[in-house]
């Protein structure tokens, strides 16, 4: 019997034990334990870094930024569809639609916690600049989208009144945005001392993405001034203003670690910025993403798909309309195309042009690949050819093309593993926007430390103020526009041609006029140069006409609603303070 | 590994191998038999009695009942009619027989043969013990057979024993029977009774009386901590004999148990019916339920199916009630054998090899048809057609002379190298090339016996499936092995160890970087006809995929599962146990996967390389499980008079585990001959997993029963478990049940001859889950990550991410089930009848949490859950037995169950009803779809469907003769999809629904003589499946289809010529195609005209076997010798396409029907007994 009382004690002794059942997760870290050093700063804000648009993270098939024009909808590119934004065919969406926050509530997180931190500030300083410039770049992505968005300066709960608010006038979230911009600069390292160089943030990288910030908001309250996506009382020029002042910070002699990268060579130098896998000693490049495939297959397929493939994303006649003959004067490419056909067109150009064109479309004679796959030089486009390897216009995309490159070419199969770097910021932007801002507050722009550092790289003449007769086939915003302006707007489309930077620019211009109700066209197509079954559909003009059936009659943009995303219609049932933006 | 690739063989072909193996199965056969002489004896059987004021008679009736033990009266003298009262539990025979006739003067002897001599003849005795006699004389014997109630029987087989030297009982129940030696014994065998055994001894006149047979209902079951007889259940149980298991061809249990259990659903996984596939258990509609076996918790998978002797599956809330928090889903009891005490060497043999090969498996189109149907769908999409006039050229010329026409030529794009998938010219039905014939076979080894006081059971097996997969090693091995002791340590002390072992090795391609095992499925299917497979130079085609399947490394998981058990029983005084155990479970999975770098050739002859498998690396990972468990529990029963019966147990439960796991990868290989971490010269990544679980749980249980005609239990549980907050952690679960057995009624006795039982149960319990819910969802935690996806210093670095919103709230999900069942035996038993009807109300269950607008910068689906989910399940089941017999010889059983449930979401977070989500009135499986209307066949309606934009919701593309017409239900003129919720679906409406209805199962089973036939059907009622993807519809993106013979009747309304299409065909089943899969989605979405019926009867089993007789096998000293062959999965009835397995044919992590598929098997077996 002393045996079984034993027993029922040890049995009982066993139940007593309460923390039994007290576990801690063994391999996770809670937000108590965290916090702590400048370290843990560090490692939360390097999260925020693949947000940075690259081969991997945009929608623009394998393309990145190059081809996201195509795909986000600009006159310059085209996809196989045409973009419903453009065609105005866009639906109402009930949920997602680019209304995400969650990187909004992750740098809140860190404005409320970094204090905790005991360290001295120059250790945990340039992780706050990172944090501030976070806050812009998520801010600044949410009103390009939607415009007016609720400010948040902290991380909500689930019964946080908060989560009601209305929206606040993107004036005022773009003043915030300019304000964490500041605190940015301030508080990031030079680029020479940042740890990491030119794939870290830096004030540099701060700076230029300031003056894109308040180019867009100044442009935009200046052409939207007077329609349902203007702010009513925004001063346009306070905005142009700061875009003049952060680019003329970093134009200050030997203070910032940037200029334009040339090596000599016209024919090259602007295609090496996009077709190089090291970029580090680039000054032109102020950040850039890195890839490296032995680091667990951190690469993507750019080169596969910039060479022996298409993508489905095509060049359109009105991109190339914007280059300049090689003597700096305007080109009539209708009238050439009248005359030379086809692939003999597109030599033509490449020899008469704007060395900058034939670096970004494919013509005869380029050498396509030339690596363990074999040589291969590039005849006529792929306009016959199928899926992801057909090209819709004749202007076959080339921009970040790199022969050499062993993933380059179509005949390896799918290959992943192409190290292309991304440039995510690079100087020639600061000059386009500082000219632009200068220009469109009617102050004399100084070209000589601006637009002409681009054209001397390119090969080509200085800038100079020319009344184009083709302007309006091309270049025809709806509105007038001083030369000096559209000669800025142009040198902008052709430097940064194929970047990403045209879905914004025709938004902020309030440029709809450019594509609403026309087509975009290709080459002058000549059809002894293909198979005869093949059917090419093509203009009066004999310019390939791919969209015939699919934009009957052009770009169906609805211009009182499509410049802004709607608000998901199940946000606005949650939250009826949402008020739904114009047109939806 | 050289395989052929030809394919069609008979399923009596005997491979090579399966020789091999048979005739190993001979050499061992006759080592047994020459070297192993041992006999079965008795059966030592524990009894339990409590009898007030019963005759002696009837205490011996009731051990007849209970055991083997057979009494004959010698002396008829001996007073049986003498009262006594008796109450012993777990007692052997002598102790019984000394309490009853120790006092009487009566004297017994127990034989060899279970016989027990009341007052035996000295010359009987000595005849009886030796089983020998000197006597060569023969003798007629004479008698009549009788019921309990004294009735005659006719037709009951009367044999001799140990021939098959018999009679049967004429209509008066007397029978004759001649040429008896006096030493024999008659048996006596009737369907519904006993089988009784007599020793004829020097009698030439012998009656009997025949005892009922109460088939399932005296036989004790096995149920939570405890065994309970079947006649005192109130719960839903349902037992699985190890009969129904045996001479499965079934790698794993989970396999052989599929159709066997009413109300359970069986599922394969993503990877189909892989080597060694391990399905998916559900009982009754939801979860995974609890597996014990001997107690602990434990793979299903692992288990060698031979070692199984019973399992108990507790479906309903009361009867899996005391598990508490870890059965919300049912508990799946599993016995394995032991030794027996007083028992000699016995020692079990068995072996079978199957031959097996893929069912229902799909073919491709030759080659020069899929490019005609591809250029076909080509100009639909308005596009170039693929296949060019040359290559078409080509194909045609190699089907004309495959042997003298190479399979490709030099690429037109690049001339130095091959052509590959469109542009070459040769002829595959890549399904032949890659699956083939393979092979399984098992191996079984038992011995057990038992001491006085020491009873062991050690067994070992082994099991090797093939796979049919023939282009590269994918294949499964296991090795088990058991060792059972039970010691009576003193009169009040017994101790027993259980140790389990088992051991399994799984291999498969690791394919290459893009994806492995899961792409090879996809990469089979959408590899064209035309692809060559080898070059003109002799080198495989990367495009092939069979370099990446064979060469480019190989996925190996080695798993060791070690369990042991260690249990007490104390018995402090009569009718009190204490049962204290504890277990522990080491489980040890180490996964290798090396990847290498494969190469195809250039033109020239030079390599080139694949740059998919580039870099070769290595990775491996290790899991390390380590569970331990405490049960202690205690019993006691008593009486109140002579009709109340109590029992009650109390106890405690904890259990703890700890998981490990590490994972890393190198790049690089130095040698691919040594692959490993350390000579591979890359970077090193590595990342592990830690994790605990601990629950604890208090319990008790009260049985009551009067007479076993009223029958009463509760149970209680009071669960805790570590993964809520502290206040939240514990909860209370009761359980109910009650049963009445009627026809122990007296006032039953008129009914009994036609409905000899019934019995009605009804239970109600509730249960607590915490196993879906996560641990630590009260705490809010820092994300970490390694490898962000941006480069720093040349390498990625790791990170950390924002902590998760919280609910402290969080606690148990309860499930409250109520079970109505009934019991019936009618006509003697012949025929019997289980049935249950339930209903499960699921309450707190883990839903989403309230909407919240997205500015709360969480993702709706990781917003902290809360539980505000309800689910209500309702389902019946019933299992119908029919066991009779013709003349002498020939028994014969059919079995059928049935069940079906259906669970509907009665509570969810989803106000606006959106159908994306599960909302309020959804019944699981819903399908909602269009309602399709016939293709669309002139031009006419095509131009009107495009210019009122009819159907621009379905698709914005051009709508062509041959699209899909659907039915405007709204009559708004357009088709839509309104606001895609359930009370505005827009033009959809639920058109099916994806649960398997009506599930059954049909076993036949017969003997005669020495000879044993039984088939096994499974099947499915009723299920609606809408398959997308190119297994279904063939076209798809221009690469990305796969044609087969089954897809050409598509709609097409242009003339063929050489180099497209295939001829007019408007009155088609499929759509027009188009290599655009834009223009495809037009039709493809899901709607009534593609659904496709899912109901099917499978002949999963069928056997037939020899049993050889034993005078025979007296002679080489074996007791048991039986042969068998039989097939599995051979005959499948459904609606589907030749192409769609009904089991597998929504199966598929890369898109449904990309698993392996169903696989026949033809065996041959073994089982000796020595």
């Amino acid at each position: 019997m002393k045996k079984i009382i034993l027993f029922f004690g040890l049995i009982a002794l066993l139940a007593s034990c309460s923390d039994f059942l007290d576990r801690e997760p063994l391999d996770q870290i809670s937000t108590e334990q965290y916090w702590k050093s400048a370290r843990d700063l560090e490692n939360y804000t390097l999260q925020f870094y693949p947000n940075f648009p690259t081969f991997r993270n945009v929608s623009a098939g394998y393309l990145g930024t190059i081809g996201w024009d195509a795909f986000r909808g600009s006159d310059h590119q085209i996809f196989q569809t045409p973009s419903t934004q453009l065609n105005g065919t866009r639906t109402i969406v009930q949920s997602g639609g680019g209304w995400n926050w969650d990187n909004i509530r992750s740098v809140n997180i860190f404005f409320e916690n970094y204090r905790k931190v005991e360290d001295i500030p120059v250790n945990v300083q340039h992780f706050i600049g990172e944090a501030h410039f976070f806050k812009a770049w998520f801010y600044f992505d949410l009103v390009r989208q939607f415009g007016d968005v609720p400010w948040y300066s902290k991380s909500l709960q689930m019964d946080s009144p908060e989560l009601f608010n209305a929206r606040t006038p993107r004036t005022q979230v773009i003043d915030s945005v300019l304000w964490h911009l500041d605190k940015a600069v301030e508080n990031l390292k030079f680029l020479k001392d940042a740890n990491g160089g030119n794939n870290r943030l830096s004030k540099e990288a701060a700076l230029i993405f300031k003056s894109r910030v308040a180019l867009f908001e100044g442009t935009w309250q200046k052409y939207h001034a007077g329609t349902a996506f203007g702010t009513s009382g925004a001063n346009a020029s306070k905005y142009l203003q700061a875009a003049v002042d952060a680019v003329t910070e970093l134009m200050t002699p030997n203070k910032y670690k940037v200029g334009i990268f040339s090596s000599g060579l016209p024919g090259e130098d602007y295609n090496k910025l996009f077709s190089s896998t090291n970029l580090s000693s680039n000054t032109e490049v102020v950040l850039w993403c890195k890839f490296d495939k032995t680091q667990t297959t951190f690469s993507h397929n750019f080169q596969q798909f910039i060479t022996g493939r298409t993508s489905q994303v095509s060049v359109t006649m009105e991109l190339v309309k914007n280059y300049l003959g090689k003597d700096g004067n305007p080109y009539d490419y209708l009238a050439v195309a009248n005359t030379t056909k086809g692939t003999a067109f597109l030599s033509k150009i490449a020899n008469d042009c704007d060395p900058r064109l034939a670096q970004v479309i494919w013509t005869p004679g380029q050498v396509q690949w030339d690596n363990t796959a074999g040589k291969v030089l590039f005849t006529k486009p792929y306009l016959d050819k199928s899926g992801e390897v057909k090209n819709h216009t004749g202007f076959q995309l080339r921009k970040g093309a790199d022969p050499k490159d062993p993933t380059a070419g179509d005949a390896q199969g799918f290959s992943t593993g192409c190290e292309t770097g991304a440039v995510i910021f690079r100087y020639a932007e600061a000059l386009l926007n500082y000219a632009e801002a200068q220009a469109e507050l009617g102050l004399p722009v100084d070209y000589s430390k601006s637009i002409n550092l681009l054209r001397k790289r390119a090969g080509m003449p200085d800038f100079k103020v020319v009344a184009d007769p083709t302007r309006t086939t091309y270049a025809d915003f709806g509105y007038p526009l001083s030369d000096e302006l559209q000669e800025i707007r142009r040198e902008r489309a052709v430097e940064l041609a194929c970047e990403g930077f045209r879905f914004d620019d025709w938004r902020r211009w309030r440029a709809h006029n450019l594509f609403s109700g026309k087509r975009p066209k290709g080459f002058p197509y000549l059809k002894s140069e293909y198979a005869p079954n093949l059917v090419v559909l093509t203009d009066v003009n004999n310019l390939v006409d791919a969209f015939q059936k699919s934009l009957a009659n052009g770009y169906q943009f609805n211009a009182a609603r499509d410049y802004l995303n709607c608000i998901p219609t199940n946000e606005i049932t949650l939250n009826p303070a949402l008020v739904q933006n114009p047109g939806w | 590994m050289k395989k052929s690739y030809e394919s069609g063989k008979s399923i009596f072909y005997i491979p090579p191998k399966l020789m091999l193996v048979m005739k190993l199965t001979a050499i061992l056969l006759i080592f047994f038999a020459m070297h192993v002489s041992a006999t079965v004896y008795s059966q030592s059987t524990k009894l339990s009695l409590d009898m007030r004021q019963s005759t002696i008679k009837e205490v011996l009736q009731q051990i007849e009942a209970q055991s083997e033990y057979r009494f004959i009266y010698e002396n008829e003298e001996v007073n049986l009619d003498s009262k006594v009262n008796i109450r012993v539990s777990n007692e052997v025979v002598e102790n019984i027989l000394k309490l009853l006739f120790d006092r009487e003067g009566v004297s017994y002897s127990i034989t060899e043969s279970n016989l027990i001599l009341i007052n035996p003849s000295a010359k009987q005795m000595k005849n009886l013990i030796n089983g020998s006699s000197n006597s060569l004389q023969k003798k007629t014997v004479t008698g009549r057979v009788t019921d309990s109630g004294g009735a005659p029987v006719p037709g009951v087989s009367v044999v001799l024993k140990g021939t098959t030297n018999g009679t049967i009982t004429d209509s008066n129940g007397n029978y004759s029977i001649a040429n008896i030696p006096e030493n024999a014994s008659l048996q006596f065998s009737f369907v519904g009774m006993k089988m009784q055994e007599v020793s004829v001894g020097d009698r030439t006149s012998i009656d009997v009386s025949l005892a009922e047979e109460s088939i399932g209902i005296e036989e004790v079951v096995a149920v939570g901590y405890g065994v309970q007889k079947k006649v005192n259940l109130t719960g839903s149980v349902e037992v699985v004999k190890s009969e129904a298991l045996a001479n499965r061809s079934t790698t794993t249990v989970s396999q052989a148990l599929q159709g066997k259990v009413s109300g359970v659903n069986f599922s394969t996984g993503n990877f189909g019916f892989e080597p060694g596939a391990a399905l998916n258990i559900v009982i009754r509609g939801q979860g995974t339920p609890l597996v014990l076996i001997d107690g602990v918790p434990g793979s299903l998978n692992g288990l060698n199916p031979n070692d199984i002797e019973s399992m108990s599956v507790l479906k309903d809330a009361a009867a899996a009630a005391i598990y508490g928090a870890q059965a919300p889903y049912g508990v799946v009891l599993v016995t394995t054998k032991s030794g027996k005490l007083d028992n000699k060497l016995n020692i079990e043999f068995s072996s079978s090899v199957s031959s097996i090969r893929p069912i229902r498996m799909p073919h491709h189109a030759d080659s020069y048809t899929t490019a005609l149907a591809l250029n076909e769908a080509c100009v639909n999409a308005g596009i170039t057609p693929i296949f060019t006039n040359a290559t078409i050229d080509r194909i045609i010329k190699y089907q004309a002379d495959p042997v003298n026409t190479p399979e490709t030529v030099p690429s037109s794009s690049n001339a130095a190298l091959w052509a590959t998938t469109i542009e070459s010219n040769a002829n595959y039905d890549w399904f032949d090339v890659y699956y083939g014939e393979g092979l399984r076979n098992q191996e079984n080894l038992s011995v057990s016996g038992g001491s006085k006081a020491v009873s062991y059971y050690v067994s070992a097996g082994h099991i090797y499936d093939e796979g049919v997969l023939q282009v590269a090693t994918d294949d499964y091995r296991r090795y088990n092995a058991t060792a059972k002791f039970d010691a009576n340590m003193t009169k009040w002390f017994k101790f027993s160890s259980n140790s389990r072992y088992y051991n399994t090795i799984r291999q498969r391609p690791a394919y290459d970087n893009q994806g492995d095992y899961e792409l090879m499925f996809h990469q089979v299917a959408r590899t064209f006809p035309s692809q060559y497979m080898i070059s003109p130079n002799g080198v495989y085609s990367v495009q092939s995929k069979i370099p990446w399947a064979r060469d480019a490394g190989r996925e190996t998981w080695n798993t060791n599962d070690f369990v042991n058990r260690f249990a007490t029983e104390i018995t402090p005084l009569k009718n009190w146990t204490i049962n204290a155990d504890y277990s522990f479970r080491l489980r040890h999975e180490e996964f290798t996967s090396n990847n290498y770098t494969v190469y195809e050739d250039k033109v020239d002859g030079s390599p080139l390389i694949s740059g998919s498998t580039s870099p070769s690396h290595v990775k491996k990972s290790q899991e390390l499980f380590f569970y331990n468990t405490l049960n202690a529990y205690t019993t006691y029963k008593f009486d109140l008079g002579a009709k109340n019966h109590f029992s009650v147990m109390a106890g405690y439960q904890q259990e703890q585990s700890r998981t490990s796991y590490l994972w890393s990868r190198k790049n690089d290989m130095v040698a691919q001959e040594v692959p490993s971490l350390s000579t591979s010269t890359g970077t090193i990544d590595a990342t592990d997993n830690l994790s605990e679980y601990a629950t604890q749980g208090f319990f008790t249980r009260l049985n009551y029963n009067f007479e076993e005609k009223y029958l009463f239990e509760v149970n209680s549980r009071y669960d805790g478990t570590y993964k809520f907050a502290a206040d939240k952690r514990w909860g209370f679960f009761p359980s109910v049940s009650v049963g009445w057995n009627a026809s122990n009624e007296r006032f039953w006795e008129n009914i009994r001859p036609w409905v000899n039982l019934l019995k009605i149960r009804s239970s109600w319990g509730g249960l607590g889950n915490q196993l879906t819910a996560a641990a630590y969802q009260d705490l809010p935690l820092m994300g970490v990550g390694s490898n962000l996806g941006w480069i720093l210093n040349s390498r990625r670095p790791g990170y950390t991410t924002a902590p998760n919103l919280v609910n402290t709230a969080v606690t148990w999900e309860t499930a409250a089930t109520k079970d109505l069942g009934i019991d019936l035996g009618f006509l003697k038993n012949r025929l019997t009848f289980t049935g249950d009807i339930y209903q499960r109300d699921t309450y707190n269950q883990l839903g989403p949490a309230d909407a919240v607008p997205a500015v709360i910068g969480v993702a709706s689906n990781n917003l902290p859950k809360s539980n505000n989910m309800e689910t209500v399940t309702n389902g019946w089941e019933f299992t119908l037995v029919w066991r009779d017999k013709i003349g002498k010889d020939f028994n014969y059983s059919v079995t059928a169950m049935m069940f079906d449930y259906q669970t509907k979401v009665t509570k969810y977070n989803n106000p606006t009803k959106i159908l994306t989500n599960p909302y309020a009135g959804q019944k699981t499986g819903e399908i909602w779809g269009f309602v399709s209307d016939g293709l669309i066949q002139t031009q006419a309606d095509a131009d009107a469907i495009n210019s009122g934009s009819i159907q621009k919701a379905v698709s914005g593309q051009l709508w062509k003769t041959g699209d899909v017409k659907y039915t405007d239900l709204t009559g708004e003129g357009i088709i839509t999809y309104g606001a895609n919720t359930a009370t505005d679906p827009g033009d959809r409406r639920i058109i099916g629904n994806s649960t398997p209805r009506y599930q059954y199962g049909l076993t036949l089973a017969a003997n005669w003589k020495g000879f044993d036939f039984s088939m096994f059907w499974q099947g499915v009622g009723k299920r609606d499946l809408m398959l997308s993807g190119n297994m279904f519809w063939g076209f798809n993106s221009s690469i990305q289809g796969s044609i087969f013979p089954g897809h050409l009747d598509y709609y097409r309304d242009a003339e063929a010529d050489t180099y497209k299409g295939l001829g007019i065909n408007t009155d088609a089943y499929f759509p027009r195609p188009y290599t655009d899969q834009n223009m495809n989605l037009k039709n493809q979405v899901t709607q009534t005209r593609y659904l496709q019926n899912g109901a099917f009867a499978r002949l999963k089993t069928i056997q037939l076997g020899y049993n050889f007789p034993e005078k025979l096998l007296d002679r080489i000293k074996m007791q048991n010798l039986y042969f068998y062959v039989s097939g599995e999965n051979i005959w499948t009835i459904t609606k589907m396409a030749e192409y769609l397995d009904p089991e597998t044919a929504n199966v598929g992590s890369r898109g449904d029907g990309k698993s392996y598929f169903s696989q026949a098997a033809f065996t041959v077996g073994i089982n000796v007994k020595f």
